[in-house]
């Protein structure tokens, strides 16, 4: 299982993609929605977790350009709060799942771990 | 039935306060995710430790240095937030109009930078302390902020200035590059006296007055 990261927060992203090596989990992290797209358009991932509010590309813009890209790509969208509307909004754009921060790992983990099985 | 409508000032007043508590909410959250995150790493490496698998000392101190700076951060935050809210209490007060503003943008600052604006702005040009309701000059200036900065484009410039006149503070944000800019709804602004008394290619004039 592959995974790439956005979040415009370099401490957060880089924080999280130690635990998930931690865990033997492969991954890359990006901190803008315009540099996550350059390494899709590069190479495959099973799974991208995107932050919703970045400066440049918000998650919502880049949910719909990581489903043109890459349909397969599962995509689960990070938020910091959990207003309705956006996450109606995240799963009309093709988003797959969405989790509030903060984020317990294992929750993620697991999350992906069934559905890429 | 004869239900007393709210008028536009009271719901623009509404609309500023929302809009600086959630930003700042956010900015308070984020710093929290943030610790979450390295405390929990810091967690699963003395873990690793107690199991005899070998951790980096100096990962570890500088995890634990990093936790402090955002917690420290976080402070700052709750800080700003904090003596926003209790400018409401203030009916009149003496004010340092630099101060005021100084703080007003990096309460701003976190909606700038989403929307890529960087904000500039050199203290000292506003003189002594005025007397004024200071929630109310800090509305229109918000407002004046948020309209120019929501018409910027990624990468622009904006530069904020504060120049007194004798019973007026004029406030000048100019945008670089410069764009044309749409006036903000003057209905928004609170404060008595307050108007938008010139809007040209990115810049836009303020004009508050006080007694």
């Amino acid at each position: 299982m592959r995974v790439l990261l956005i979040d415009d927060e370099k401490e957060l992203v880089a924080t999280i993609s130690e635990r998930l090596d931690l865990r033997g989990i492969a991954n890359d992290w990006v901190t803008s929605g315009e540099a996550g797209l350059e390494l899709l358009r590069k190479e495959p991932y099973d799974w991208v977790v995107v932050d919703l509010k970045m400066p440049g590309l918000s998650g919502f813009e880049s949910i719909k350009a990581i489903k043109e890209i890459r349909p397969q790509t599962r995509v689960i969208l990070l938020t910091g709060h959990s207003a309705a509307e956006d996450l109606d909004h995240a799963l009309e754009l093709g988003a797959d799942h969405y989790l509030v921060k903060p984020v317990d790992i294992d929750d993620l983990l697991s999350l992906m771990q069934k559905e890429t099985a | 039935m004869n239900a007393k409508q709210p008028d536009d000032r009271l719901i623009g007043m509404l609309e500023f306060v929302g809009k600086v508590t959630a930003s700042a909410t956010h900015e308070i959250k984020n710093e929290l995710a943030v610790i979450n995150e390295q405390s929990r790493l810091l967690q699963e490496m003395l873990a690793m430790a107690r199991q005899g698998r070998e951790v980096d000392p100096e990962r570890m101190e500088q995890l634990i240095g990093r936790v402090v700076a955002r917690v420290g951060q976080a402070d700052q935050a709750v800080r700003r937030l904090n003596a926003f809210a209790h400018s409401a209490d203030l009916e009149r007060a003496s004010t340092n109009p630099d101060q005021m503003l100084e703080a007003l943008l990096r309460l701003f600052t976190r909606i700038a930078s989403l929307k890529g604006v960087v904000l500039d702005f050199t203290p000292g040009q506003a003189g002594s302390e005025i007397a004024l309701r200071p929630i109310l000059l800090e509305q229109a200036l918000w407002t004046c902020l948020d309209s120019v900065v929501q018409q910027a484009e990624k990468g622009n410039k904006l530069s904020v200035s504060l120049k007194r006149k004798q019973n007026a503070l004029e406030v000048l944000f100019q945008l670089e590059p410069p764009i044309a800019l749409r006036a903000p709804d003057a209905e928004l602004l609170c404060m008595p006296g307050a108007e938008v008394l010139a809007i040209a290619d990115g810049e836009l004039l303020l004009e508050a007055r006080f007694e």
